[in-house]
Formats: C-alpha cells, sequence, structure tokens
C-alpha cells in the first residue's frame, strides 16, 4: 500500500486545466520531484498534496484513507512543508525557528537549544545568528532556517518548493547529502536543479 | 445654568467660514470642494432629522420604542460596517449584528444599571443618547479590524497555509493576523486617551459643560464613556470575527473566496 496516492487529480484555474487527470503513488522513503516550468501546476500540485487546495475532481489517499475534511489534519500533521519563501511576523530568528512549537499540536516535541544548534552548524549557519532580527538575514539564510523549522518538526514527509534555489553550491551539497541519507524519509519537491534532480528516485515533468 | 442657543442666522454665519476649506482646496485642485459641499449638506439634513426624531423619542419615553430604534441603528451600522469593509454582507451580516447586540447589552447593563443605577435603563435620554455614541465608535473599530484582517489573510495567504501546514490550528494561524488588525483598530484609541484634555478637550466632555454641567461631572462621564467605548469596541470586534470565521472558512481552514465578493 502506497504511503500517498494522487488519483486523476484535476485542477482548473479561470477556466483552464493546469493539472489533468494525474496520478502518482507515493512510497515511505521515496525521493520524488517534479520539474517543469513556472505555471505548469508544479505549485499547485504541492499544495494539494499539502491539504491545502482541494483538486476540483480526483483524491488523494493518505495511508489507505480517502483524504476528507474529518481527518485532513492526519495528512498535515505527517508533513512538513518548506516553502521556497515565506514571510513570518516574528522578529528574531530564534522566535522564528520555535514558532511552530507554540502551536498546541506541537508543543509536546519543543526542541532544546542544543538540538537547534546541531542543526544550525550542520547547515552552515553562524552560532550568532538568534541574535539577528529575521528582516537582517539573507534568503539563502532564511531557507536554510526554514529546513531547521521543517526537520525540528520530525514528520515523515518533507514537501520542498526549489530547496537549493538560494543557496550556494557548498552549502547544497551538505544540505542534500543530509536530506537524502535518511532511507526512511519521504521528500516530494519541485526542482529545477539537476544535482537535486539526480538524487531523487522518481522525476515527474510538468509541462504547460 | 442656561445654554445659549444658536439663531438661525448665528447658523447660518458658520456656514459662512467654510470658504475657507474651500478656497484652499479649489486652489489646490484637489476635486475635493463639490465633496465638502455635499458631506455638509448631508450632515446638516442628517442631524436635523435625528433631532426630530430626538425630540419625539425624548417626549415618547417608550421602552419598546428605544429599543425597536436600537434595533435599526444596529441594523443600518451592519449594513454599513460590511459595505465599508467591502467584504460578503450574505457571509458578514448575522456575525456583525450579533457581535453588535452582544457588547451594547453587556456595555449598556454596565453602565446605565450599574455604574448610573438607572431606576429605566430604557430611558431614551440615556439609553439612545449613550447607546448612539458607542455603536458609533464600535462601528468605526469593526470597519477597521474586519477589512484589515480579511484582507491580510487573503494577501499573506502563504504565512496562513504555512502555519496551517506546521501545527496551527485555525485559530492559532490567524493570530498574527488579528493581532495587526487590533493594533491599527486599537492604537489610535489608546493615543486618544493619552492625550485626552492635554491637547483635546474630548466631545462629550465639552458638549456637558456647554449644557451646564460641572466639569466635575462632564469628566466624570467623559471617563466612564471612554472606557465604555473602548470596552464595547474590543467585545464587538473579538464576538465578529469569530462568529464570522465560522462562515469565512471552509471545511478544510481555507479562506472562502466569496468572503470577498
Amino acid at each position: 500500500m502506497s504511503l500517498l496516492s494522487l488519483q486523476n487529480i484535476s485542477v482548473v484555474f479561470n477556466n483552464k486545466p493546469v493539472i489533468r487527470n494525474f496520478n502518482m503513488d507515493i512510497n515511505s522513503g521515496d525521493k520524488i520531484a517534479i520539474k517543469g516550468d513556472s505555471g505548469s501546476g508544479k505549485s499547485t500540485l504541492l499544495s494539494i498534496i499539502l491539504g491545502l487546495k482541494i483538486p476540483d475532481t480526483g483524491q488523494l489517499v493518505f495511508n489507505g484513507n480517502t483524504v476528507n475534511s474529518s481527518n485532513i489534519s492526519d495528512l498535515r500533521n505527517s508533513i512538513s512543508w518548506l516553502p521556497q519563501n515565506v514571510s513570518i511576523s516574528v522578529e528574531g530568528v530564534f522566535d522564528f525557528i520555535m514558532l511552530p512549537f507554540s502551536y498546541k499540536q506541537n508543543r509536546s516535541i519543543r526542541p532544546t537549544k542544543e538540538q537547534v544548534n546541531v542543526l544550525i552548524k550542520k547547515f552552515r549557519l553562524d552560532q550568532d545568528i538568534y541574535t539577528r532580527k529575521m528582516s537582517e538575514i539573507s534568503i539563502g539564510e532564511k531557507q536554510r532556517l526554514l529546513m531547521i523549522r521543517g526537520l525540528l518538526l520530525n514528520r515523515p514527509i518533507l514537501v520542498l518548493d526549489e530547496p537549493t534555489a538560494s543557496l550556494d553550491s557548498s552549502v547544497k551539497t551538505v544540505i542534500i547529502d543530509f536530506l537524502f541519507k535518511d532511507p526512511g524519509l519521504t521528500i516530494i519537491s519541485a526542482s529545477h536543479d539537476q544535482d537535486w534532480l539526480d538524487k531523487c528516485n522518481k522525476v515527474f515533468e510538468f509541462n504547460k | 445654568m442656561e445654554i445659549k442657543d444658536i439663531s438661525w442666522v448665528d447658523l447660518f454665519l458658520g456656514y459662512t467660514l467654510l470658504i475657507i476649506p474651500l478656497a484652499i482646496f479649489w486652489y489646490y485642485k484637489s476635486g475635493l470642494v463639490l465633496n465638502t459641499i455635499i458631506s455638509v449638506l448631508r450632515m446638516t439634513i442628517q442631524l436635523f432629522l435625528v433631532g426630530l426624531y430626538l425630540k419625539y423619542l425624548f417626549e415618547l419615553n417608550n421602552a419598546m420604542v428605544n429599543v425597536g430604534w436600537v434595533l435599526i441603528m444596529i441594523i443600518i451600522s451592519t449594513i454599513t460596517t460590511i459595505r465599508k469593509s467591502e467584504l460578503s454582507f450574505r457571509m458578514l451580516a448575522l456575525p456583525v449584528a450579533i457581535g453588535s447586540i452582544i457588547a451594547l447589552f453587556i456595555v449598556n447593563i454596565f453602565f446605565l444599571a450599574v455604574i448610573l443605577r438607572l431606576e429605566n435603563i430604557f430611558d431614551a435620554r440615556y439609553f439612545i443618547a449613550i447607546t448612539g455614541l458607542i455603536m458609533g465608535n464600535m462601528m468605526e473599530r469593526n470597519i477597521i479590524v474586519l477589512s484589515s484582517f480579511y484582507t491580510n489573510l487573503e494577501r499573506n495567504s502563504l504565512e496562513y497555509n504555512y502555519a496551517i501546514a506546521s501545527g496551527a490550528n485555525k485559530r492559532e494561524a490567524v493570530i498574527p493576523f488579528m493581532r495587526e488588525a487590533l493594533k491599527l483598530a486599537f492604537n489610535p484609541v489608546i493615543a486618544k486617551m493619552t492625550i485626552m484634555g492635554l491637547i483635546a478637550l474630548p466631545g462629550t466632555m465639552t458638549g456637558q459643560i456647554l449644557g451646564g454641567s460641572s466639569p466635575e461631572i462632564a469628566i466624570k462621564y467623559q471617563i466612564v464613556l471612554m472606557l465604555m467605548v473602548f470596552i464595547a469596541s474590543m467585545i464587538t470586534v473579538v464576538v465578529t470575527v469569530a462568529f464570522a470565521n465560522r462562515k469565512a472558512f471552509d471545511k478544510y481552514d481555507n479562506i472562502r473566496a466569496e468572503l470577498f465578493s
């Protein structure tokens, strides 16, 4: 049985089909990439997988159950989403990392500062980054902080949107090695990066 | 002490000074000359009508009529709030009306029955006047909160979605948006309270002093009314948003596009 299955998914936007009868089976530990031009429906598909967008037709089956409003939290709580860029209404870097752990759902898994430090070091960020404001950090640093947040949630599926877009090559290699070394971690990504695509076991191409 | 009346001629004299702002608007080609004239005319007609029906209401002083009048005020305030917020009337009419009714019920009972200890809390002189004052202020705060809260939610849907995807429930995910909306709506009120009496003499107090009250009584009324307005505004926005959120989101906690239609 697949971990997650997309069955006959179609999405229409402004009377134009963005995704048409798309099918995909995702097994635990799969490393999946979706590539394609801007506007080809990659981000829409990720939104459907995240349970944030409801397709016009078709269904999502998670752990054998068709996803609906009563069980959508099971899907959402199994996925860490790492968007390419997002504005968050918090000032400090540490508050940014810890924000999800203020939610009732995640309070019991609040990480220690030492656990955060391990990832800060692993992702080649300065230890003094905590003293900085979110408005002062670069896009590449923010992307790594998003990954740290996502990984600290300790969920079995990672959904990433252009994860290496703002990373320099040395950091990129470290992060790719780190994410792909875990055989149990399921990765679903939208990416144009050939280094990233080479590491994935399934690559889907979307065309306009 | 008897209040000095303003004769019709003197009232007309008041209008003549309008030539100054109108000339300035005309000089700068602001396009506001006609708007100003229309607004002044509307204000004049509306206030005369208000004067007429208030005279009638005060003479009649019937609890049922007074409550009926307040209900009409709530309906007008609800329509105005939603129209100015540019949101769906169908989805927000009931939440806005409920928010107003609950806030007015709590604050009116508290002010008229507990603080003033009136024998008849539906006495038109107090019930209508106080409700009108509170409702006008409540409506202003409600318009700011509703339009800021939902517009930002739509504009920054990525932040909201990211919070939901990170484990937040709907109530937790909207907190940053509500925080900003509350700041936007209530910062001016807080600032107004901070400088009250120093830079500007508030309207209620000025009105009471002109009406013959002692400054001491006028100050006490002003303080309590300012507090009641602040409290009622807060209750109405929180209750309105709480009820509106039941309709504004679908069963997957996504904000409904119809809200903005």
